[in-house]
């Protein structure tokens, strides 16, 4: 394969692989805001996990309850 | 997991990685400071033989402010930030406790033994990357400790979501230790040297030429992005809403932004090596995904002033809130200039000037610099269990250190715009209009009010070192930790 091939098939993967990524950041995007307007997830109220993290109050999600439930 | 009744926050590792952000951030910028009046006054180089000259200082000065006093920074809030919203105490495990305090101690031992080695003149001569192989290994050792502590804390959480900031220190681990692994690849000369006189510190890098600047300039350009950008977010996104007892204004776009940012500035180093040797192509690229880069850059900075919605007063009675608010303008204004600098007729001018110097250093002291000092002073009160020891002193130093900057940056500005303009010059025959000792002659000037401004800057620092030993020490103590605002003495 000569040189110049090599540079073409870089550049259109190149181009392919950004395109890939663009879509699934935007799908990604269009996603969260989404849940969020549905009401499937607040993200908003993660701005908590700073505002109330002393160590004695009640955890925004708890953890342990969560693996009790799965299992 | 033990009940958490008893249980409270350890800031044993914090306050020791406090004490080597203001160590090292005193050694780093008063070299800076040293270096900055030796390219205005050039007798100054003479000082000290061979351990004055600039050619050694200049690495010691850019080791030790970013890796001796910024990383430091990082390292003590993490520990922090990572216990508080993960809500796990590292009282909790003996082991991860161990971890963290072996990774103090190695990494301590690593920066004095840098300012010693550098100082000695052991140096690969990969800016950035001049530390020799045995210190290079000694750096692998605990930034893997680090990622132990981290992903040990993380998987001891009580709290089930990762909040933004530790999404932020988790980039930082991962990427500096794939760029630092990859770029640091080197053959210790003794090995392969034979009967020849070798130094069993010297090493040569295991690249060459055109490969040797791709790597260097991808891990260049990276640690820039991985240890002054992503883990310096994470801080502000924890201090500056705890401080100000706000929400962040959008946490999706916190999120959104930090898939942005991890996804372009990995592709944006090459902006360092346009009109060099390497493909045409890779240079376009770096252009190209560095102004694509303004995006998520502006989506953190934005989102962090527009938390302040409805609550800008806090600006006045807060120096505090000052450093954080004048720290995310000073990122939004250097990942404005940065794209612009990378693009290819800008660059043309821009390259080898000293405008670059002018721009990164309005992004580290201004950017790095006060958001690391606002999250020690807020941290101070929680650590030390006493209030702050004097806010007018907090106040004069936050206006001297902002004059500073800004004589730093306009200086370098000008100097560094002229420069690029009297290189280029030429007459009517394509002579050159200049000779490089005219070009010198004309920054003389600037070059003595960037120094000043360094000056300044350091004078600054020592005022928060005063102020934080003050604190730690005299400071009126404190019966319950503050929710919000950090309570400060007039």
């Amino acid at each position: 394969m000569d040189q110049e091939i090599l540079l073409t098939i870089q550049g259109y993967a190149k181009f392919f692989i950004i395109l890939f990524v663009f879509i699934v950041f935007y799908s990604y995007a269009y996603s969260i805001y989404k849940r969020q307007r549905t009401g499937e997830r607040d993200y908003e109220k993660y701005s908590k996990l700073v505002l109330d993290d002393s160590l004695d109050s009640t955890p925004l999600e708890e953890r342990d309850r969560l693996e009790k439930k799965k299992s | 997991m033990q009940s958490n009744a008893q249980l409270e926050y350890d800031y044993s590792v914090v306050k020791a990685f406090t004490f080597a952000t203001i160590l090292f951030g005193i050694i780093g910028m008063l070299v800076g400071v040293i270096i900055a009046f030796q390219l205005a006054f050039p007798e100054l180089s003479n000082l000290a033989g061979e351990y004055g000259t600039f050619g050694r200082l200049r690495p010691l000065h850019t080791n030790g402010v970013a890796f001796g006093f910024t990383l430091s920074g990082i390292f003590a809030t993490w520990y922090y930030v990572g216990q508080r919203t993960l809500k796990m105490s590292l009282k909790e495990s003996k082991l991860l406790m161990t971890v963290a305090k072996l990774h103090f101690g190695l990494y301590f031992l690593t920066i004095l033994l840098a300012v010693v080695t550098l100082a000695m003149g052991f140096t690969s001569s990969k800016e950035y990357a001049e530390l020799e192989w045995p210190l290079d290994v000694l750096v692998v050792v605990w930034w893997v400790l680090w990622g132990v502590a981290m992903f040990g804390m993380i998987g001891m959480r009580r709290e089930r979501t990762i909040y933004v900031s530790t999404w932020y220190y988790m980039s930082s681990f991962l990427a500096v230790a794939m760029l630092y692994l990859f770029n640091n690849m080197e053959v210790p000369t003794f090995l392969w040297s034979g009967d020849a006189p070798s130094s069993l510190m010297h090493s040569i890098s295991m690249y060459s030429g055109t490969n040797d600047a791709l790597v260097q300039w991808w891990y260049g350009h990276n640690a820039v992005a991985f240890v002054f950008t992503t883990p310096i977010i994470g801080m502000i996104y924890y201090f500056l809403p705890k401080e100000s007892g706000q929400n962040i204004f959008s946490y999706k776009l916190s999120v959104l932004a930090f898939w942005g940012l991890m996804f372009v500035y990995l592709w944006a180093g090459g902006h360092h090596l346009v009109y060099s040797t390497v493909p045409d192509w890779m240079q376009t690229m770096g252009s190209v995904m560095s102004v694509v880069l303004i995006l998520p850059s502006w989506g953190s900075a934005i989102n962090m002033l527009l938390t302040m919605k409805g609550e800008w007063q806090q600006l006045q009675t807060s120096p505090l809130i000052k450093f954080m608010i004048l720290a995310s303008t000073f990122y939004m204004l250097s990942t404005i200039e940065g794209p612009i600098q990378a693009i290819k007729s800008v660059n043309a001018i821009a390259h080898f000037t000293d405008w670059i110097p002018g721009h990164v250093h309005d992004g580290v002291l201004g950017w790095v610099g006060f958001m690391t000092i606002a999250s020690l002073y807020h941290m101070a009160p929680r650590m030390f269990k006493r209030e702050i020891y004097s806010k007018k002193l907090m106040d004069a130093q936050f206006w001297i250190q902002t004059v500073a900057i800004i004589l730093y940056f306009t200086s370098m500005w000008i100097a560094g715009i002229t420069q690029g303009m009297m290189w280029r010059a030429y007459d009517e025959y394509g002579s050159l209009l200049y000779s490089f000792i005219d070009t010198v002659t004309v920054l003389q000037p600037y070059y003595t009010i960037r120094a000043v401004g360094g000056l300044l800057y350091l004078i600054g620092f020592f005022m928060f070192a005063y102020n934080m030993y003050k604190t730690a020490t005299v400071g009126r103590v404190l019966d319950r930790e503050p929710a919000n605002a950090s309570p400060m003495a007039v």
